[in-house]
């Protein structure tokens, strides 16, 4: 079960000030580079591609970081780890990560919209 | 009022949202350039002339540690300043970043604070080095431009000490030609004119004897002060210019010289001249040299006889490949050459000149109580041997 909040706007604002144009534009700039993640995630998996998903991972941890989204991060850097190990198992991990990523998609299209 | 415009800084990510949040980041201390590539940095590197870069390592095509070691290997940007970004926290990865020639290394997410801080110290320390290699090559330009004006300086000196010598050499010169014509008048007027005066004298004296005896003691006196003048002319024609100088070489000259000299003074002088003394074919066939040679004996023993309080001089020639070494030592009451007053150093320096003047070298040593001796090297060019 998830409970980490899927962003936290402090985060932001700790990094560019409180500004709330300049976060909601950096935030809409998040949803367009993060959201072909959710599918290219389905590819790695379907392929069983270790090394991509750790790359994939890996991109997602940071930026998911940068605006509070911790349980994407704590998810991404998991799997980077394991897919780096060669861990396949890692694999079966991914549909949590996605469902993360999804609702934290969610919460940020809310956020933007208001 | 216009600030200057905010330094440069490009970074290099893949990621379009990394370049959005470290713009947001930097704006407006810094004007942030971005690219996604190895390929596109080294391509917008000249133009963008940026002052730091910020360079992710995961990339596609290169990545950031094959884009930082061919960025450092380049000298017009081996100097830039390069900040690795990088979500990998491993030792290992921030060792990599380092040896490709990083000169910082920041996880990602990072600290607004901690970057801005960072980039402003590496980019005063970037700013710093440059000026300081500014400094450093306009220091080198100017001890450059000095050595040069030295060298010039030395040479505009070395030049003057030469013609100096000439000119020393010139009025030598034409002191000795001028004491060869007087000695020659002195020899050939005076002489002859003195013979005549004696010859005269002897005759008067010969017919006062039988006519008025009593004038006979100022006659004798008479011829004895024309004698005493013929000696003093010779004396003084021999001073001028020996002739035996020309007509034997300096070895004959010095012996007859020191001959009279000891006879003069009452100081032993030994004479070592095995080298040219019976060889006349051997002595340096250069009238210049042989001038040299002989004045400078003259002068020495001239001030050992004024000066030194000695009882006994040695002078010795000896041939050595090429050259002719001679020295003049005597045992008299020596000096501190340090202190040697400016009218003495005159004549020490006359002798220096003479001798190199001939191409020769010149030293003299001396202790107090353990007398002085001059040492002259000369060039000595071999006659063939005769058959």
């Amino acid at each position: 079960m998830i409970t980490d909040p899927p962003f936290a706007i402090s985060a932001l604002q700790k990094l560019v000030g409180d500004h709330p144009d300049k976060i909601k534009r950096l935030l809409r700039i998040f949803i367009t580079t993060t959201t072909p993640l959710l599918a290219e995630l389905e590819q790695a998996v379907k392929q069983g591609d270790l090394r991509q998903l750790a790359n994939l991972s890996h991109r997602l941890k940071s930026t998911a970081r940068a605006i509070g989204a911790d349980g994407v991060a704590n998810l991404a850097i998991t799997i980077e780890q394991r897919a780096l190990a060669h861990d396949s198992t890692t694999l079966g991990e991914v549909a949590a990560l996605q469902q993360a990523l999804q609702r934290t998609l969610d919460a940020l299209d809310g956020y933007i919209s208001t | 009022m216009t600030s200057a415009a905010p330094p440069r800084i490009l970074l290099v990510d893949d990621d379009p949202f990394s370049h959005e949040l470290t713009r947001a980041v930097l704006d407006p201390v810094y004007q942030l350039f971005a690219v996604a590539s190895g390929a596109e940095c080294l391509a917008a590197l000249e133009n963008l002339a940026p002052e730091v870069i910020l360079l992710d390592v995961e990339m596609p095509e290169m990545d950031g540690y094959t884009l930082c070691k061919i960025i450092k290997q380049n000298p017009a940007t081996a100097d830039l300043p390069i900040i690795f970004l990088s979500a990998q926290e491993r030792s290992l990865d921030k060792v990599r970043a380092f040896d490709a020639g990083g000169i910082d290394y920041i996880t990602k997410p990072f600290q607004r604070a901690e970057l801005l801080v960072r980039i402003q110290t590496h980019l005063s320390l970037a700013r710093m080095g440059k000026t300081l290699a500014e400094r450093n090559r306009e220091l080198l330009r100017i001890h450059e431009e000095l050595e040069q004006r030295v060298a010039e300086r030395t040479h505009d000196l070395m030049q003057s000490q030469q013609e100096l010598r000439a000119l020393a050499i010139h009025l030598q010169n034409v002191r000795e030609r001028e004491a060869a014509v007087l000695a020659r008048e002195l020899h050939d007027e005076l002489g002859s004119t003195l013979t005549a005066l004696k010859m005269n004298a002897v005759w008067l004296c010969d017919r006062i004897h039988s006519v008025a005896p009593i004038l006979q003691p100022k006659g004798s006196e008479l011829v004895e002060l024309i004698d005493q003048t013929i000696l003093t002319t010779r004396r003084v024609i021999s001073d001028l210019r020996p002739t035996v100088l020309d007509d034997l070489g300096p070895c004959a000259a010095i012996e007859w010289y020191v001959n009279a000299f000891q006879r003069r003074t009452g100081i032993s002088c030994e004479l070592l001249l095995a080298d040219c003394t019976h060889q006349n074919e051997r002595i340096p066939a250069d009238l210049a040299i042989s001038i040299a040679i002989y004045r400078i004996v003259q002068e020495s023993l001239t001030n050992i006889y004024r000066h030194a309080e000695a009882t006994r001089i040695t002078i010795r020639c000896q041939q050595q490949l090429n050259t002719l070494r001679w020295s003049i030592s005597d045992n008299g009451r020596g000096l501190d050459l340090r202190a040697v007053p400016a009218t003495k150093r005159q004549g020490i320096q006359g002798m220096r000149e003479r001798v190199m003047a001939i191409g020769g070298a010149f030293k003299i040593t001396s202790r107090l109580g353990k007398g002085t001796t001059i040492y002259l090297t000369l060039p000595y060019s071999e006659l063939p041997e005769q058959p």
